[in-house]
């Protein structure tokens, strides 16, 4: 090749038109520009058959840059999924071992605590203050609490579930901040994160107080059972010295 | 009468969010257009668009005239682009539809074109696509800027911030790269070598 700058030029018609009479000179007599000239223009001819997708474009600028305000509770933002997850973990440990319920719903979020032998909850229906620990509750009072408590939650979940609509609702309205995808990606992406993290505190909140009430529920059962033992080995000993004082009485007899 | 991007842009410093917005419909589509064949996916290329107007619109005030709106907004758009291939260390994909739409193929046909020779086309954008994807950043940049925007070899070196011969270098070593490549890909049986003739 002679000269490619040139050549390239002349292929985009950047020359001036006195280098343009000059090269159109030069390929009269240069067989090899010829053929080059002739490979990039039937190269740029290919080039020509790349045509970009056609997508619906419907950015703008708005006025006003105020970020979308943050859930000023804890659970407004908390999926439909979390929500029927921590249900069902609720209900499942109500129908494994659990005779009592406290649910609690405030500033610190949802609060579920299970176990044998508290009393009710400070907020619960009955209103009752928080309970004796060492007082036991009859199997058929603690059903009645748990339905009452399960009913509860429900009613709490569809609070939530209503928050949650109207929430997306007023996001849906006009938005008054100039976002841009990769912004509301990142958005999204950061809310997401922290209903994923504050839904694994609650969830591991729920369990360690579910572990909790198990730990204390089994050391007061063993509590119990260890006093009704003592009971039991009290009168035992009772029979066997009656036993033994009426069998030396009929002896001396 | 339209306004010139120079107008529009003066209302905009001023405070005028419709002119500014005329100014993303005007060249929304060309900004895609240049992300799309630099990066080669098509929601990223969408990404880079609307993060180069948003980018533009903060900087208005910065922005003096020096240069064109058109070219300022290819720097951006480039810088953008620039930013995603380091980011997510790999070469462009140039993407592709899997199957052929022949109904969609049919409502893009010209009149006198063939069902045929639409798909030809079809294929050999492809083949053109996956061929300038394997191209260097710098040389497929430069034949972008030249055969699908336009520009002059002097404002695609202002952009690139290069020397004149370099760019005129680059396209003339990317096209002969790509002349190879789609060859190898037998793009020229397509065209029965016609495309030879000066």
């Amino acid at each position: 090749m002679c000269n490619t700058e040139q050549l390239v030029s002349y292929v985009y018609e950047e020359l001036s038109a006195s280098e343009r009479v000059e090269f159109e000179r030069h390929l009269s007599d240069c067989a090899e520009c010829r053929q080059e000239l002739a490979e990039l223009r039937g190269t740029r001819h290919l080039l020509a058959s790349w045509a970009p997708p056609q997508p619906e474009f419907n950015f703008h600028i708005v006025r006003g840059a105020a970020p979308p305000a943050a859930p000023s509770r804890r659970l407004a933002f908390v999926p439909q999924w979390a929500l029927s997850a921590a249900a069902a973990l609720l209900l499942a440990a109500g129908v494994a071992a659990v005779a009592n319920l406290e649910v609690r719903y405030g500033t610190d979020g949802l609060v579920v605590r299970t176990g044998w032998m508290h009393g009710p909850a400070a907020g619960s229906p009955s209103g009752a203050p928080a309970g004796n620990a060492a007082q036991a509750t009859p199997v058929s009072a603690s059903s009645d609490q748990l339905q009452r408590n399960v009913e509860l939650l429900a009613a709490r979940l569809r609070d939530l579930e209503q928050a949650q609509a109207a929430q997306l609702t007023r996001a849906a309205a006009p938005a008054r901040a100039a976002v841009t995808a990769p912004e509301l990606r990142r958005i999204l992406a950061e809310l997401e994160s922290r209903q994923r993290t504050e839904m694994a505190l609650q969830v591991s909140q729920v369990w360690k107080d579910f572990s909790a009430a198990r730990v204390n529920d089994y050391t007061r059962l063993q509590d119990v059972v260890s006093r009704a033992q003592g009971v039991t080995n009290q009168q035992l000993r009772q029979h066997r010295d009656s036993i033994e004082s009426l069998y030396r009485t009929a002896s001396q007899r | 009468m339209a306004s010139t991007d120079e107008e529009l842009v003066a209302r905009s410093r001023g405070g005028d969010l419709d002119s500014f917005n005329q100014l993303v419909l005007r060249w929304e589509r060309p900004i895609y257009a240049l992300a799309y064949r630099v990066i080669g996916r098509e929601e990223d290329a969408r990404d880079v668009a609307q993060e180069t107007f948003l980018r533009a619109f903060r900087a208005l005030s910065g922005f003096k005239g020096q240069a064109k709106f058109s070219s300022w907004l290819y720097r951006i758009t480039l810088n953008l682009c620039r930013d995603w291939i380091r980011r997510e260390r790999r070469t462009p994909i140039a993407q592709a539809p899997e199957g052929v739409d022949l109904v969609e193929l049919a409502s893009e046909a010209e009149p006198a074109e063939s069902i045929e020779n639409l798909v030809a086309r079809r294929e050999l954008g492809r083949a053109v696509a996956k061929a300038m994807a394997m191209l260097p950043d710098d040389q497929r940049t430069a034949i972008v800027l030249k055969e699908y925007h336009g520009l002059t070899f002097q404002e695609i070196a202002d952009l690139l911030d290069c020397p004149l011969s370099t760019v005129k270098t680059r396209l003339y070593q990317g096209l002969t790269v790509l002349r190879k490549q789609l060859a190898q890909a037998g793009v020229e049986s397509i065209f029965g070598g016609a495309h030879r003739d000066v």
